[in-house]
């Protein structure tokens, strides 16, 4: 039964995207609910903390519920890549193949910001014409300069600590976005760079690859440098992922709040399952749902809301399986998907992980996860050849790379090592740790797809995303080329590279006969692009179906190509930036 | 290795611990002699023998004197100390704001306090930047004039944990509001200093940014210490105090003989997140809960007291058939320890169903609940009908590695308990979950100055402005 | 159930085992002695004549020359086919506050990902693996914002008071 409402705008999704759609509309005076499909904002973070404690793997997701894949808000889970083939899945996701989908992502309050890094990188100008410039990936339906307002307005709204005068690289530019005329300064100054960084810096000198001009730049981050929005300053827990123990990193529930602050309803433990169309008008004319209160029990209660307008903020793997899943004889292929490109074009950003031990000690596992990157490879003439890459500088040794401290602590214990030796031992090693991740621009292809699976279902009948997944060679060229030029780099440093790709892993793929592990970013993106082609895309350049007028979507799924920067702060700025369009048009 | 210093000036008071809870303040035990808090004491209170224990002279440290050095013991000296810092704090005041030596607290029943003169934050740090005026002074908000007396109490604040990152301009939201169960309006908030507090700040210029950067030093507030023979008037110290306030109305079932009562304005700030309207209200309140966090020798990183009165989480000794606790409604369905749903607007009167529904997750140990029936004891025979004897000490936190570099790696020196928690102040993050849960110390060691620069366990520091005030 | 002897032989032996002194493992007044709850994990979980023969062997050993303990323990405990594996997820324990299930399995090595149990929550904050590295566990930092701009204080600082 359709539910009769007052709500201006119905948003799919409580998180980033979703929570500023929300937030924005409501300070337009819109009348705003929200559907999420998992539990609401914990009164603290005490629950998903001892959670993280208590686990034995802390990966991105170890703090938050569900733990199995079959739940009522289950999402795939690090641990799961291990033994992606088998069948019955022993994950949520159903990877096919050939490469498993290697990120995860949140289906609770606030969504993915919980467990992410914080890195808040806008896309270089060249990203969004790399057709043009390069001949490769897929051009946006805009430029740098058309963005760049709401990157400004992005970073006041969630709080970035950086300096401008760091950031200019690569045809970056930046002014007020309320008068191009006047400089531009992001809310904090920039997030102290740890001694690692430094030491590095120093180390690799002047160096030259591929034409560019090697350098380490400090990162922007959506972490607090100094007290900013009545939150702490960052002390340094080095856990942005998987959760900040004092919120001095910004997360979505911040924006969830502030939106109910406003009047924004939120239903929470709703899941919305499809949409329905009105076949006369081609307008959606509801969210199908259904609510649950035992994750791992059923349905409690079933229904459809209405609202002039919609926003699906569902997350790019949630999205096009809720279309996808909204079928029927008048739309074949699922609703805004005349194109039949929702779904397809799904990316990440493959992460190369090259990791040394270095000359001297540079004392990793000490503050942000990540302060500073060489940016430098992420636009050049290369990119006629292979894909680009941003490096990121771990600040936590080999964790990722090797799961320590705990690898080599049980190393050396089981080679018989105790007392001042075990100890002296340890240190010697974990003080030089170092590693690279280099984030390798992914091109789409239109074969890397997810749809609802005709198998499996969640604990409410609802499909499962089944997902195939590849990388193209373009894209397997430029995780080489990170290979080659971390490796560059450590011999420039005098560190000693000990990346060992094992060839046993469920992730290995190969490029010149070399192995190759598969690591994702967490970023999942492409799933429902924009574009003036309604044949090609998705959305329309406001990212509005080209389909169904009242339809908008926000989120990294509304991407044409993907870049090198960390997706957040984009869909931060594109979410506004729709969100802005919206009001003064269809919403005014 | 010894890491308290030890007195052998204070004789000991050690009253049978037997009786708990109500008996003993049915029939406490005998006062023993007035050895006063400090040698001082006896000077500088002319008191009657019947006030036992009880005396107006602020504590510099806790004493170490008793032995074994344990760490119940330890923790008994600080939690004695806690008391003794209650009481002072509590005294009568005379109109200058000092301790009135001819008025035992609670003689009247009811009294101004000592602590009530000291300085609220708005009034060191003002959005100007410029020097705060001095001692004694207090500027009421342009909403507040003109409906009551000029030297009525000001009560802004809605929420604690938040206001401790809050400056004026900012918003006073972060955990949620606290709602009293027999009104249904948000609890409310003060912060007050010391003189040493606010001299430190005013002396270093620590009162706007520039100051701040301009100060390269590490903030190091003054520490009280214990007088001795050789310096019988030392410091008291820095000391920070935070109340919480309900109101109080006996014709919604609040029996106002139970608390401390204050007529205040309770002002709300204007504010667009929730959209809320500034507002004045002349109320009477009755506080609920009171932490001294106090900087001293033993205790680098503050030695930090809560207290609350005896209705907050069920109805406490003594009380009248009728009586309801503040915070907790067994027949509520509203979940435990949860905050109201938002908006969060403060001038917004609560439905019942919706009031807070409050329980203490860690319970007050054997030994505290002992020694709080001593000094409840102690006020109730001063006046039956003091208000006084309605308040109870929940713990005292306190570093037991005081000498850990503020510096280091272990800065916030093994605090003793881990957790610690007053209902009416950190309602929503009881727990016992490290670097999460609320831990006075644990929490107060993020706190930092406009600049990041660690500002010595307290949060007032990032309410400076710039001079001339801040614009984006 | 641990008498106060088992806990100073333990600690004392946890000292040797471990390479931190025996006021680090279990400082004066610790309101949360990690000490104990790793003592009553290892005789929960291994046989209580196990426990009670290494606590002995060692406290026979604190009876020795403080140059000589080390090459005792080694002997006597890290040598002995019992003892050893047992002695050996006493030190993974410490530095990592994980007691691991399957531990005695010379042909099945414990590794980073083998099957265990975090202590509790209040162990995890007081790993040795992060005291070795100069650092602190992930999750829960005690030092103020851009420490991690400088070198670290010493390894042997007279902080680690763990």
């Amino acid at each position: 039964m359709t539910e009769q409402t007052n709500y201006d705008v119905i948003i799919v999704g409580a998180g980033i995207a979703g929570g500023l759609a929300a937030y924005k509309l409501a300070q337009a005076g819109k009348r705003v609910l929200v559907l999420d499909g998992g539990p609401g904002i914990p009164p603290n973070r005490g629950e998903y903390m001892e959670k993280f404690y208590l686990e034995m793997a802390k990966t991105p997701e170890s703090p938050y519920p569900p733990d199995t894949g079959d739940e009522a808000n289950s999402r795939p889970r690090i641990m799961d890549l291990i033994s992606w083939k088998t069948r019955p899945p022993t994950g949520y996701l159903i990877q096919e193949g050939p490469l498993p989908f290697s990120s995860t992502y949140e289906r609770v309050a606030g969504g993915t910001t919980w467990h992410w890094l914080g890195t808040s990188l806008r896309l270089l100008p060249n990203d969004f014409h790399i057709q043009t410039a390069y001949g490769h990936g897929v051009d946006w339906p805009y430029g740098y300069d058309d963005l760049q307002p709401w990157y400004g307005r992005a970073e006041w709204e969630i709080g970035v600590a950086a300096e401008v005068s760091h950031q200019e690289y690569h045809g970056l530019t930046f002014w007020d976005p309320d008068d191009p005329a006047k400089p531009y300064s992001y809310p904090m100054p920039e997030i102290l760079q740890t001694y690692q960084d430094q030491v590095v810096a120093r180390l690799i000198g002047d160096l030259t690859l591929e034409g560019q001009q090697v350098s380490v730049s400090p990162t922007p981050q959506a972490r607090n440098s100094i007290p900013f929005d009545d939150r702490r300053v960052c002390a340094g827990n080095t856990n942005c992922i998987p959760i900040c123990p004092i919120q001095a990193k910004y997360d979505a529930t911040i924006h969830v709040g502030k939106a109910q602050n406003l009047g924004v309803e939120v239903w929470y433990k709703t899941v919305a399952y499809s949409l329905g169309v009105d076949n006369e008008t081609g307008l959606v004319s509801g969210v199908n749902y259904k609510q649950y209160e035992d994750p791992k029990g059923g349905v409690t209660n079933t229904g459809t809301v209405s609202a002039p307008f919609y926003i699906m903020a569902a997350h790019a793997i949630e999205t096009p399986k809720i279309l996808l899943n909204s079928r029927s004889n008048e739309l074949p292929n699922g609703v805004a998907n005349l194109s039949d490109q929702v779904g397809r074009n799904l990316m990440d950003h493959p992460t190369q992980l090259s990791w040394a031990l270095m000359p001297e000690p540079v004392y990793p596992y000490r503050g942000p996860l990540a302060t500073s990157g060489v940016e430098s490879l992420r636009d050049g003439d290369f990119r006629k050849e292979h894909a680009p890459f941003r490096m990121e500088m771990g600040n936590e040794g080999w964790n990722w790379a090797t799961n320590d401290p705990w690898g080599s602590v049980n190393q050396f214990i089981g080679e018989g090592q105790f007392g001042p030796a075990l100890k002296n031992n340890l240190n010697a090693l974990l003080v030089k740790q170092f590693r690279f991740g280099s984030l390798v621009e992914q091109m789409p292809l239109s074969t890397n797809r997810i749809v609802p699976s005709t198998q499996y279902a969640d604990a409410l009948g609802i499909p499962r995303p089944e997902i195939t997944y590849d990388l193209d060679p373009y894209t397997r060229a430029g995780y080489a080329a990170a290979r080659q030029n971390a490796n560059a780099i450590f011999a420039k440093m005098g560190a000693t590279d000990l990346t060992k790709p094992d060839p046993t892993s469920s992730r290995v793929f190969y490029y010149n006969d070399q192995p190759y592990i598969l690591n994702g970013a967490g970023h999942t993106m492409g799933t429902y692009r924009m574009g003036g082609d309604r044949k090609r895309f998705v959305l329309d350049a406001d990212q509005r179906s080209h389909d169904h007028p009242n339809l908008f979507m926000v989120g990294s799924g509304v991407f044409p190509s993907v870049g090198t920067s960390n997706p957040t702060l984009t869909i931060a700025a594109t979410t506004l930036k729709t969100v802005d369009n919206m009001i003064k048009t269809v919403l005014k | 290795m010894m890491r308290f210093s030890r007195q052998t000036v204070r004789a000991i008071m050690l009253v049978s611990l037997a009786c708990v809870g109500t008996q003993c303040s049915q029939a406490p035990p005998p006062p023993p002699a007035n050895t006063g808090a400090t040698p001082a004491a006896g000077a500088a209170t002319a008191s009657p023998a019947a006030q036992g224990p009880l005396g107006s002279t602020l504590p510099g440290d806790a004493d170490f004197s008793d032995n074994p050095q344990t760490l119940q013991a330890l923790q008994h000296d600080f939690d004695v100390f806690s008391w003794q810092s209650f009481v002072a704090l509590n005294w009568t005041a005379l109109a200058d704001g000092s301790a009135d030596p001819q008025k035992v607290i609670g003689a009247d029943g009811d009294n101004r306090t000592v602590w009530d003169s000291y300085k609220e934050p708005y009034e060191v740090f003002l959005p100007d930047g410029s020097q705060p005026p001095p001692w004694g002074q207090q500027e009421l908000p342009a909403q507040c004039r003109n409906i009551g007396p000029a030297d009525g109490k000001l009560i802004q604040m809605t929420q604690k944990v938040s206001d401790d990152v809050l400056d004026v301009a900012g918003q006073p939201f972060g955990t949620g509001p606290l709602v009293d169960q027999q009104n249904g309006r948000y609890v409310r908030y003060e912060i007050r200093i010391n003189r040493d507090t606010y001299d430190y700040i005013v002396q270093n210029t620590l009162f706007n940014k520039e100051g701040q950067q301009a100060f390269t030093k590490l903030v190091q507030f003054p520490s009280g210490s214990s007088a001795t023979a050789q310096n019988p008037k030392p410091p008291v110290g820095a000391l920070v105090i935070k109340a919480a306030w309900k109101v109080v109305d006996p014709a919604q079932g609040d029996v106002p003989g139970r608390f401390h009562k204050v007529q205040a304005y309770v002002y709300t700030r204007a504010s667009d997140n929730p959209p809320t309207q500034p507002s004045c209200e002349l109320k009477t309140m009755g506080l609920v809960g009171f932490h001294i966090a106090h900087k001293t020798a033993s205790a680098p990183q503050w030695v930090w007291s809560t207290f609350e009165q005896v209705d907050n989480v069920r109805v406490g000794h003594d009380a009248p058939p009728g009586t309801k606790a503040n915070f907790h409604d067994p027949s509520s369905k509203y979940p435990a320890n949860t905050p109201p749903p938002r908006p969060w607007n403060p001038n917004v009167v609560l439905p019942p169903d919706k009031r807070s529904q409050v329980t203490r997750v860690i319970p007050i140990d054997d030994a505290t609940n002992a020694l709080n029936a001593q000094w409840q004891g102690w006020l109730r025979a001063v006046n039956k009908d003091s208000v006084w004897q309605y308040y109870e000490l929940v713990s005292t936190q306190w570093p037991t590695q005081p000498k850990n570099s503020p510096t280091g790696p272990k800065a916030a020196g093994e605090p003793a308990p881990v957790f610690l928690a007053n209902a009416t102040l950190e309602t929503y993050i009881q727990g016992k979950t490290p670097n999460v849960s609320s831990s006075c110390i644990m929490c107060h060691n993020n706190a930092t100055t406009t600049n990041s620069k660690f500002s010595d366990f307290t949060y007032l520091l990032e309410r400076a402005h710039k001079k001339g005030g801040d614009n984006r | 159930m641990s008498s106060n002897q088992d806990l100073t032989d333990f600690v004392g032996l946890s000292a040797i085992l471990t390479g931190f002194g025996a006021d680090d493992l279990n400082p004066q007044f610790s309101p949360a002695p990690v000490a104990v709850e790793y003592l009553q994990t290892l005789q929960s979980k291994v046989d209580a004549a196990l426990v009670s023969r290494m606590l002995s062997t060692y406290q026979t050993i604190s009876g020795l020359p403080p140059a000589e303990q080390p090459a005792a323990v080694q002997s006597q405990i890290l040598a002995d086919p019992q003892l050893g594996p047992v002695a050996r997820n006493v030190i993974r324990m410490w530095y990592l506050s994980i007691w691991y299930t399957d531990y005695s399995d010379p042909n099945n090595p414990v590794t980073g990902f083998s099957d265990g149990t975090v202590v509790s929550s209040n162990a995890y904050t007081k790993g040795l693996a992060w005291d070795a590295a100069q650092a602190h566990p992930m999750g829960y930092s005690e030092m103020h914002y851009g420490y991690w701009a400088t070198e670290p204080p010493p390894l042997d600082s007279p902080d680690d008071n763990s």
